[in-house]
């Protein structure tokens, strides 16, 4: 079996397995308790994290680059924009949780419409579909929930 | 919704941090409140008529809209 086969099964198994532990057994409220959230300090490590993954590869001779192109610092982008978007915030409340719901409404609808957008617009153009990396969707999604989020919060602040 | 918030707040004498603190929220959930931006939930209503020591029908009432 290739290697990309048995990860695609042990992704699927760990998934499965997540499910199964998140809702098995539980009664709706505990399902539907708060949000569990990284500690407030996260949004600074994922800030230098950003940082690091943008700056290193392209500043230091370490041999970070594949064909000239920053692939592992794009995933440590990543990293770090998940930790800046799962990190709590000072005071967190039901309102709160209502931003970030609709925040990632805001950001899947962004990401599928992107899809969609640049798929139709590269088969016109160039009769060929866009061949995008789950790694630039991924960026693109969290990058949208994080601009909707802090605009949002930063709106009702300004609102006095 | 319409609401009382903001004048039962004043007949306390408490700000908006205050009630926030008191409750448990941030204040800016409370001015969004007052301002009818924001529909707060049952448990979060019955704790700040609790604070205001008034049913929650004196201080949160149905708009025509609803």
């Amino acid at each position: 079996m290739e290697l990309k086969s048995i990860l695609i099964i042990a992704v699927a198994i760990i998934f499965f397995g997540l499910m199964v532990w998140m809702f098995h057994g539980k009664s709706e409220k505990e399902v539907f308790k708060k949000l569990k959230l990284f500690p407030r300090w996260f949004k600074y490590l994922g800030l230098v994290l950003i940082v690091i993954s943008a700056t290193v590869p392209f500043s230091f001779d370490l041999n970070l680059l594949y064909d000239g192109k920053n692939y592992i610092g794009v995933q440590g982008a990543n990293l770090g924009l998940f930790l800046i978007c799962f990190a709590r915030d000072k005071i967190e409340d039901e309102m709160t949780n209502l931003i970030r719901l609709k925040s990632f409404y805001r950001s899947v609808i962004f990401g599928f419409l992107y899809v969609i957008v640049m798929d139709t617009g590269s088969y016109i153009m160039g009769n060929k579909f866009n061949e995008m990396p789950a790694y630039q969707l991924v960026f693109y999604i969290m990058s949208f929930y994080i601009f909707s989020y802090y605009i949002t919060k930063s709106k009702i602040r300004s609102d006095k | 919704m319409i609401n009382r918030l903001k004048i039962e707040r004043a007949i306390k004498n408490l700000t908006q941090d205050d009630l926030a603190k008191l409750i448990g929220v941030s204040r800016q959930t409370i001015n969004s409140i007052e301002k009818g931006r924001y529909v707060p939930s049952t448990v979060l209503a019955l704790k700040i008529s609790k604070v205001f020591e008034k049913p929650v029908n004196n201080i949160f009432e149905l708009d025509e809209s609803d």
